[in-house]
């Protein structure tokens, strides 16, 4: 089994954070680190990357945001899922499931023939 | 649908409205922390300060280039809003200024229309002057007349004065020109002043006038009906050294005197002495209704009327202003039906000139009502 770190395809970051959104309200960082805990660990992201991708859900509506404390009692900007954040979690999670399926039955079947 | 919704910017939140500086700050603070926390955690995973600072920057990638993005996606679309905001508010100053333009305009052409509706009605109220002047006497009591020394007189440039005074200025505006146009121009401006100040400027100046003005400025005085003194501008008339005026005088007289006065010495001023001081209207109704009886006598007193009787009564005919009658109420035509004269006339005529048939044809033509 190959370990090596793959890019993350795009869309599935804005994908991954509302995911773990559902459960609590998060800042920038907690959320990278909740998405690597889940098992994205080889997914290569560059962290950076993530707040672009929340300043632009933030300002179709799908996260909103306030500053409060975090757990080292600093200063942190705190990201929720919204009701149309929910809706759209909702559509993207069944998108990527179809094209998941039918990229994996394209790539089985080669497999298969390889064999 | 969600999708469609979305692209409208349905539940796309308001544009940031702080001030650059203030997004800018909270961008800053949000990432510092990320690169804090990061830092931080490797530190406890045993690096040292410096190199878990340096791989918290390499694991977040080119902290200058997210800063960008997010102030971009945070102000873009304000910019978007301001760039609208602008494009909106320049229209509509655009359109605001072209209807203020069409109210300007519309502005100046009330303006022209309004400063000529004042000459007209200034023109109007001059000529409504006039024939106010003109026909008080029909609106006085029979034998009431409006009382002469009105105390103020206008002056050519409508300052009120004493009489002197004014008459003094009136005498200076006729004395501008000898021609007869100018004396009846500045007489016509004589009769619309109010009460009898007209006929009392007039006395004053007229030693003063020339023999054209002098024959002229009696005129407007018995113009439409006659002014309510206009018998004591024929007065003046009748009274002048020159014969040219005296005789106008005279001619103008018969419309109110339905007789001919240049017979016989004395008789313009006997006439004068007994009708001067009584209103026009009833003037003019007596004078013309015993002109009516005599000449009503006559056709009942004769098969045929002898020729020198006839002629005698209708040379008046040609001399007087019949619409003068019309003007101050007086009814001709029943007046001559009544005394027979409309049916009579035409068969009593005989052996009358043409010149005298001709004026008995205009006599049985007043019988109609106008």
């Amino acid at each position: 089994m190959p370990t090596e770190d793959v890019d993350l395809p795009p869309g599935a970051l804005e994908l991954l954070a509302l995911k773990v959104l559902v459960r609590e309200p998060m800042h920038g960082y907690a959320i990278v680190r909740a998405i690597q805990e889940r098992g994205a660990e080889r997914l290569r992201i560059e962290e950076g990357t993530l707040y672009p991708a929340l300043h632009r859900m933030e300002r179709r509506g799908w996260l909103s945001a306030e500053w409060g404390a975090s757990e080292s009692n600093r200063r942190a900007k705190f990201y929720r899922i919204t009701p149309t954040g929910r809706a759209r979690l909702r559509t993207q999670e069944s998108a990527w499931r179809r094209v998941s399926d039918a990229v994996g039955r394209v790539i089985g079947s080669a497999k298969a023939k390889e064999a | 649908m969600l999708t469609v919704l979305e692209r409208l910017g349905i539940f796309a939140r308001a544009p940031d409205s702080r001030p650059r500086a203030a997004i800018t700050a909270d961008i800053d603070a949000e990432l510092a922390f990320h690169l804090d926390e990061s830092a931080r955690e490797l530190e406890e995973a045993g690096l040292a300060p410096d190199a878990a600072r340096a791989e918290a920057r390499r694991r977040f990638g080119d902290t200058e280039q997210v800063r960008r993005e997010c102030a971009r996606t945070q102000m873009g679309e304000r910019f978007m809003v301001q760039r609208l905001h602008f494009l909106l508010t320049g229209l509509l100053i655009a359109v605001v200024g072209f209807l203020w333009l069409g109210t300007r305009r519309a502005q100046v052409e009330i303006e022209a229309h309004r400063s000529a509706n004042q000459e007209l009605m200034n023109r109007l109220a001059a000529e409504a002057g006039r024939l106010a002047a003109m026909s008080s006497a029909l609106s006085l009591e029979p034998g009431a007349r409006p009382a002469l020394g009105a105390g103020h007189y206008q002056a050519p440039d409508g300052s009120t004065m004493d009489l002197a005074s004014a008459a003094e200025r009136w005498r200076e505006r006729f004395g501008q020109s000898d021609a007869w146009r100018h004396g009846l121009r500045i007489a016509d401006q004589l009769v619309i002043l109010p009460e009898s100040q007209g006929v009392e400027i007039l006395a004053a100046c007229w030693p003063a006038l020339v023999v054209a003005h002098r024959e002229q400025a009696l005129k407007p005085f018995v113009f439409h009906g006659g002014h309510p003194f206009a018998l004591e501008a024929l007065d003046l008339g009748l009274r002048d050294e020159a014969a040219s005026v005296r005789e106008r005088a005279l001619g103008y007289l018969m419309t109110y005197a339905w007789r001919d006065l240049s017979v016989g010495d004395g008789a313009a001023d006997a006439w004068m002495a007994e009708w001067r001081e009584k209103p026009l209207a009833e003037v003019v109704g007596a004078n013309a209704r015993r002109w009516v009886r005599e000449l009503g006598d006559l056709v009942a007193s004769y098969d045929l009327v002898p020729a020198d009787l006839m002629e005698r009564q209708l040379a008046i005919v040609d001399k007087v202003r019949i619409e003068t009658l019309d003007t101050l109420g007086v009814d001709l035509a029943r007046s001559l039906r009544e005394a027979g004269v409309c049916e009579q006339l035409p068969k009593t005529l005989g052996l009358c000139d043409s010149a005298t048939r001709s004026r008995a044809e205009k006599v049985v033509a007043w019988c109609s009502p106008r």
